[in-house]
C-alpha cells in the first residue's frame, strides 16, 4: 500500500526509468488473489458458469430425453448421478440446472443491480429533490416487504400474461422475420455512418457524441441478438418472468449504498471543479462518479449474486419458477426431497443439493472477500 | 423529545401510505395479472353467461380502483378476505389462514428464541476470547450454517435423522389439540415435531446474531464504566452480566424484523418438505391451484405484519436507548 502510493505520488517526469505505479485495481486484485478461500471461490464459481453457459455441449444428453426402462437408477458408469423418475440422466439435468441459474443471475445482475440500482441511485443521490424523494420511498416500500411472499404472489397470477407477451415478442424479433433484419439493418447503418462521422470529422471537430452513436448501435446489435437468442429457446417465459420479477426486489440495497455514496461525492472538490467548468450532468456522473462507486457496486453485485440464484432455485423449488421440462435445481431438489423418494433413492438429493450449497456458500466467500478487498473501511 | 417524537409521527403516518401502496399493488396483480380468472372460477365447463355472472358476482366487470375499494371496504368493515375459490370452495379465506398462522408461529418462536440465545452466547464468548483462536472459530462455524440454504440442509438433515436413524418421526405435524374456532389446531410445539423444523429454521440466524453481539460487546467492553466495575473487584460473571451484556444486547433489537424475514422465508421450505400444515403449505398450494384470493389474502397479512414489525422496530430502538432519547434532549 504504501509502496503503490509513494510511487504514484511521484511527479510523472520520472516514471520512464520505473515500473509504472499499480492502480487501485491491481491493488484490489493482488489482495484477493492473496486470499485462499476467496481464490477457491472464485474458481468454483468460474467452473460453474462455464458449465452453465456450454451446458449444450458439455452434457451427456438433453434434459428431455426419457428413457423408460431406466426409471430411478442408482449411480452407474452411464448415469454418474443415477436417473429420475422418467429415466432422465441426472447429470445432465443437473448440468442444464446450472444454465438455467447461469441466465438468470446474469440477467438478473445486469438489469435489476446494475442498470435499476446504479441507474437509480446516482440519479437520485445526484438530483436529490424530489426525484431523490420518489425513488428512495419506492425503494422503501419495496425494502419494506417480505420478498418471497411477492414474488410468489408476482409469478403464480402472471405467468400466463407474460408467456403471451414473451411468444408475442418472439413473433416480433424472430430471425424468420423479415422485420428483424430491417431494424438489424438500421442499426447496423447508423453504426457504420456515426463511425464514418466520427472518423471524416477531422481532428478538430471530433465529436465525442458521434463515436457514443455509433457504440450505443453497436451494443443495440448486440442486445438484439442475445434477446432473439434467449426468445427462442424453450421456457424463455419463464425465465423473463424470473428476473423481471426478482430486479424489482434487488435493486433496493444497492441503489440505497450507491445514492448514499454519490451524496458525499457530489460535495468533493473535484466535482465541484468540473462542474464549475462547464461539465453536464451526464458528463459529471459518467467520467467522475461512476468510477468512484464502481468498487461499491462490484462489491453489491457480489453480494446479491448469491441471493438472485437462491430466489430462483426457491421459486422454482415453490413451483412458480422455471416449469417442467426446463430444469432448474429447485425442481431438482424438490423431487428428490418428497419423504419415498428420500428414503428409497437419496442419490438423487446429493448431487444437486451439493452443487447448490457449494455455489451458494461460494458466492457468500466471494462476497465477504469482495468487501473487505474493495471497501476503505473494512482495509 | 421533539425530534423523537416527530419521527415517531412521521413513520407512524407513513406505514399506512406503503400499506396502501403495498396492498394495491398486490391487489392490482391478482386482479389484472392472471388471464384465467374467470375460468378458473366458473369452471372449464361454463357458457358465456355463466362466465358473465362470475364476473359480475367478483366486479371484474368494474374499473380496478372500483374493485379495490370494494375488497378494502368489506375487508376493514367485515373482516372479510372473500371465499376461497380452487382449494377449498366456498370456504372463507380467514377461517383457513387463522389456523394455519397459528400453526407456523410455533417453529417460528422456538427458531427465534434459539437463535437469539445462542446468538447471543456465541457472542459474548467470542468476544471475551478476543485475540485468540476461539474466537474466529466459534463465528466462522455458525457462518456456515449461515450459507447454506434451508432447502438444501433440510432434506440432508431428514435423510440422516429421519431415515437413516429414525430418531425423528417422519413427517406432519401431531401433538395436543386446541379448538381454534373453525377447526382445532395442534400444538406441535410440545412433540417431537418441532424439532427439525426449530433446528433448521434458528441455526441459519445465529450467525447473524453473534456477530452482531460480539461487536457490541467488544465495544463496551472498552467503556470506562467497565474498567471501573473491574478495577472495584466485582467478579467476571458479574462485570458481564450486568455492565456489559444489558448495553450490549440493546442493539438486537433491530435484528428482530430482519430474522423475521428469514424465518418466514424458511417457512416455506421446511414446511413443504415436512408436512407442516402452516401458511407456507397454504401459499405453495394457493399457488399451484391459482387460487388467487388465498394469495393475495397471505401475501396482504403477511406485509401488514412486516411493516409493523419493522415500525415497532425503528420506534423501540430509539426509546429504549438512551443515549439516543437524551441526545435529542439536549439537542433541544
Amino acid at each position: 500500500m504504501t509502496n503503490a502510493q509513494a510511487t504514484a505520488d511521484l511527479p510523472s517526469e520520472d516514471t520512464s526509468t520505473m515500473r509504472p505505479a499499480a492502480g487501485p485495481w491491481q491493488i484490489a486484485m493482488r489482495r484477493l488473489l492473496r486470499k485462499r478461500l476467496a481464490v477457491a471461490a472464485l474458481v468454483l464459481i468460474a467452473f460453474f458458469y462455464f458449465v452453465g453457459l456450454f451446458a449444450p455441449l458439455l452434457a451427456p444428453s438433453d434434459f428431455r430425453d426419457q428413457n423408460l426402462e431406466e426409471t430411478l437408477s442408482g449411480p452407474s458408469w452411464d448415469h454418474p448421478f443415477g436417473t429420475d423418475r422418467l429415466g432422465r440422466d441426472q447429470l445432465s439435468r443437473v448440468i442444464w440446472s446450472a444454465r438455467t441459474t447461469t441466465i438468470v443471475t446474469i440477467a438478473t445482475v445486469l438489469t435489476g443491480s446494475l442498470i435499476l440500482s446504479v441507474g437509480l441511485g446516482m440519479l437520485s443521490g445526484y438530483l436529490g429533490g424530489k426525484v431523490d424523494t420518489v425513488i428512495m420511498r419506492a425503494g422503501e416500500a419495496f425494502g419494506s416487504l417480505p420478498a418471497l411472499p411477492m414474488l410468489i404472489l408476482i409469478n403464480a397470477t402472471m405467468r400466463d400474461r407474460v408467456k403471451g407477451w414473451v411468444d408475442n415478442l418472439e413473433g416480433w424479433l424472430s430471425t424468420d422475420q423479415p422485420l428483424f433484419y430491417v431494424i438489424f439493418g438500421v442499426l447496423a447503418l447508423i453504426g457504420v455512418a456515426a463511425l464514418a462521422a466520427w472518423l471524416l470529422a477531422g481532428s478538430g471537430g471530433r465529436s465525442g457524441a458521434w463515436l457514443a452513436l455509433a457504440v450505443t448501435s453497436a451494443g443495440a446489435i448486440l442486445a438484439l441478438w442475445g434477446v432473439q437468442a434467449v426468445f427462442a429457446m424453450p421456457g424463455a417465459s419463464d425465465y423473463f418472468l424470473i428476473f423481471g420479477a426478482l430486479s424489482l426486489f434487488f435493486w433496493v440495497g444497492g441503489a440505497r449504498v450507491i445514492r448514499s455514496q454519490v451524496l458525499a461525492l457530489r460535495e468533493t472538490e473535484y466535482v465541484l471543479a468540473a462542474r464549475s467548468m462547464g461539465a453536464g450532468t451526464w458528463r459529471i456522473i459518467v467520467s467522475h462518479l461512476l468510477p468512484n462507486v464502481s468498487p461499491i457496486i462490484i462489491v453489491g453485485v457480489s453480494a446479491s449474486l448469491g441471493a438472485i440464484a437462491g430466489s430462483e432455485i426457491a421459486l422454482t423449488f415453490l413451483g412458480v419458477g422455471v416449469h417442467d421440462p426446463t430444469p432448474s435445481f429447485g425442481a431438482l431438489i424438490f423431487d428428490a426431497s418428497s419423504q419415498p423418494v428420500i428414503r428409497n433413492h437419496p442419490h438423487l438429493l446429493i448431487a444437486p443439493a451439493i452443487v447448490v450449497g457449494l455455489l451458494i456458500f461460494g458466492f457468500n466467500l466471494l462476497g465477504d472477500a469482495l468487501n473487505d478487498v474493495l471497501t476503505p473501511k473494512a482495509r | 423529545m421533539e425530534g423523537l417524537l416527530a419521527y415517531t409521527v412521521r413513520r407512524l403516518l407513513w406505514a399506512p401510505v406503503i400499506l396502501f401502496i403495498v396492498s394495491f399493488f398486490a391487489f392490482s396483480i391478482t386482479r389484472l395479472g392472471p388471464v384465467d380468472t374467470v375460468d378458473v372460477l366458473a369452471g372449464p365447463r361454463a357458457d358465456e353467461e355463466a362466465k358473465e355472472r362470475v364476473r359480475q358476482e367478483l366486479n371484474l366487470d368494474k374499473p380496478i380502483y372500483q374493485q379495490y375499494g370494494i375488497y378494502m371496504t368489506n375487508l376493514i368493515r367485515h373482516h372479510d378476505f372473500g371465499e376461497s375459490q380452487t382449494i377449498y370452495r366456498g370456504t372463507d379465506v380467514w377461517d383457513i389462514i387463522w389456523p394455519r398462522i397459528l400453526v407456523s408461529m410455533q417453529p417460528g418462536i422456538v427458531a427465534l428464541v434459539i437463535a437469539f440465545s445462542l446468538g447471543t452466547a456465541v457472542g459474548v464468548f467470542a468476544a471475551l476470547r478476543q485475540g485468540t483462536w476461539m474466537d474466529p472459530v466459534a463465528i466462522s462455524s455458525f457462518l456456515f450454517f449461515q450459507s447454506i440454504p434451508v432447502l438444501v440442509s433440510l432434506p440432508f438433515l431428514v435423510l440422516i435423522f429421519v431415515v437413516k436413524l429414525g430418531w425423528l418421526p417422519a413427517i406432519g405435524w401431531g401433538g395436543p389439540e386446541i379448538d381454534v374456532g373453525p377447526q382445532e389446531v395442534s400444538l406441535g410445539i410440545f412433540s417431537r415435531h418441532i424439532i427439525l423444523p426449530a433446528l433448521v429454521l434458528s441455526l441459519p440466524g445465529v450467525a447473524g446474531v453473534a456477530r452482531l453481539v460480539r461487536a457490541t460487546t467488544l465495544a463496551v467492553l472498552g467503556e470506562d464504566y467497565v474498567r471501573t466495575a473491574r478495577a472495584k473487584g466485582l467478579p467476571e460473571l458479574e462485570v458481564v452480566g450486568r455492565h456489559v451484556l444489558r448495553n450490549a444486547l440493546l442493539p438486537l433489537v433491530t435484528v428482530i424484523g430482519l430474522s423475521l424475514t428469514t424465518l418466514l422465508e424458511g417457512a416455506f421450505f421446511v414446511e413443504l418438505i415436512l408436512g407442516i400444515p402452516g401458511i407456507g403449505q397454504l401459499g405453495f398450494q394457493a399457488a399451484q391451484s391459482r387460487d388467487y384470493d388465498v394469495i393475495l389474502a397471505l401475501v396482504l397479512i403477511v406485509a401488514t405484519a412486516f411493516i409493523i414489525a419493522n415500525i415497532i422496530t425503528d420506534v423501540a430502538y430509539t426509546f429504549i436507548d438512551p443515549r439516543i432519547r437524551f441526545g435529542a434532549q439536549q439537542g433541544q
